[in-house]
């Protein structure tokens, strides 16, 4: 005997007997306690199911509809199978990363850079970065991370970016080192960043089949990952204050991107603070 | 299912005809609001279509319909949090309009507000355990929470609801002995 034949029996208005039933109450207390009293838990919270009201054909036909509205692009969009949005966000960033490294060209110091401290280093953003999205992307029909788990894993990509930029710069000829004051020239990395993992963003927001601010949190942090390893590719500044300023800092930008977006939302958005 | 992934429009019918019952009815337990559990069906069974091509062979229809209505119950329950909103309550104005005998009504609500002060996570364990009649190994697949956790939270969920409901029986009780005995008087 299991839980759901003790439970049918107790919804008929019968005691569970027998040495079955008894085994099971022993190793199951729940069960023992829907038993005790002759059942009287069990018979309260046995009420009459909800009748089916008028609204049940009213809410079929609106669903209905919204159905019949998904029909577009991003409808269609939205309905591939979980992997294929999680590896098309991710290789968003490749058509404009290929025809960025083109034209400009990988970084001068990439024959000196040690080649293992280079891949590890991709690794790593690439690694967060995809875990980040494949997160984010978690059908609801899994469970979905908390807002602690969330604010977690937002706050381990930043450290990721920070920890990196925070690594004993490699020895590389001094001919390689970016000329000028590094701090101004962390400016054009930044803005060639934002650029590099908008794509990342903007096609995770649009794939995404249930709007919430803690996906869109997660998206961003992808997006500044994504853009620090195609930085790393293209820069070659050492500087620590330069790194962290125009590089590390991506990140924080992506996200303060998407909470002013959800500001200016909530704003101009329905007062029920509902987002659909 | 295979049909209604096919594109047949009647077989989305069937299914909502099937499920959605059963999960306004846990919808309206979880978030004792009868417009909010309605907006939440709505919404379960729309991502549910959107996730219709995730859906594999030998999967369980009711299981995904349940991750996704508890799923999406909770985030109301954050924002309604985040909001400072009142505090989720039954809502007996705004229970289905059928009529039915005033007991049976009284017994619900009864039942749905001692639910409603039980912590979230054991609520969601009586739900799927009584309510939705599902066993533990399932309950637990639903909620990623392991066998043992699942048992415990249920056990200690049925002793603080047997406590609830006999503080709400004894009080309306007591209640009614009251007014028969003003009654009496007058």
């Amino acid at each position: 005997m299991d839980c759901r034949e003790i439970r049918d029996q107790l919804l008929l208005g019968k005691k569970p007997s027998g040495a079955e039933a008894e085994a099971h109450a022993r190793a199951c207390p729940s069960c023992l306690l829907l038993m005790a009293n002759e059942g009287s838990l069990a018979r309260s919270l046995a009420a009459p199911p909800d009748p089916e009201g008028p609204e049940a054909e009213r809410t079929l036909q609106s669903l209905e509809r919204s159905i019949e509205a998904e029909r577009g692009v991003l409808g269609w969009l939205r309905s591939r199978p979980g992997w294929l949005r999680h590896v098309a966000t991710a290789a968003s960033a490749v058509p404009l990363a290929l025809s960025f490294f083109l034209r400009s060209g990988l970084r001068p110091d990439h024959a000196y850079y040690p080649l293992g401290r280079m891949l590890a280093v991709l690794a790593a953003f690439a690694g967060f970065a995809l875990w980040l999205i494949g997160t984010a992307t978690r059908p609801l029909h899994r469970r979905q991370p908390s807002p602690r788990a969330v604010g977690l894993a937002v706050f381990l990509g930043i450290i990721v970016a920070v920890g990196i930029a925070l690594l004993p710069p490699p020895e590389i000829p001094d001919p390689h080192a970016l000329p000028g004051d590094p701090v101004p020239q962390a400016w054009r990395c930044h803005a060639v960043g934002l650029l590099l993992g908008a794509p990342v963003l903007l096609v995770a927001l649009l794939l995404r089949r249930h709007a919430t601010l803690n996906g869109a949190l997660l998206f961003a942090t992808a997006a500044g990952l994504v853009a620090n390893f195609l930085l790393q590719l293209d820069c070659c500044a050492v500087d620590r204050s330069h790194l962290l300023s125009g590089h590390a800092s991506l990140c924080i930008t992506f996200i303060l991107l998407v909470l002013g977006g959800a500001w200016v939302h909530s704003m101009l958005g329905p007062r029920d603070g509902s987002e659909r | 299912m295979a049909a209604y992934v096919a594109g047949d429009a009647s077989a989305f019918r069937e299914i909502f005809r099937r499920y959605g019952p059963v999960l306004q009815g846990m919808l309206r337990r979880k978030v004792g609001h009868e417009a909010d559990a309605q907006d939440l069906l709505q919404q379960t069974f729309l991502q549910f279509h959107r996730a219709r091509f995730d859906f594999a062979p030998g999967n369980l229809v009711r299981p995904w319909l349940i991750t996704i209505a508890l799923n999406l119950g909770r985030e109301l329950g954050r924002k309604r949090r985040i909001r400072r909103e009142t505090p989720l309550e039954a809502d007996p104005a705004c229970a289905p309009s059928v009529s039915q005998p005033l007991d049976a009504r009284e017994d619900r609500e009864r039942v749905r507000a001692a639910l409603l002060r039980l912590p979230e996570s054991h609520r969601e364990v009586i739900e799927l355990h009584w309510f939705q009649g599902l066993p533990f190994s399932q309950v637990s697949s639903i909620l990623g929470a392991s066998i043992n956790a699942v048992k415990v939270r249920a056990h200690r969920g049925y002793e603080r609801l047997r406590d609830l409901l006999g503080e709400t029986r004894q009080g309306s009780v007591s209640g009614r002995a009251r007014e028969e005995s003003a009654d009496g008087l007058s």
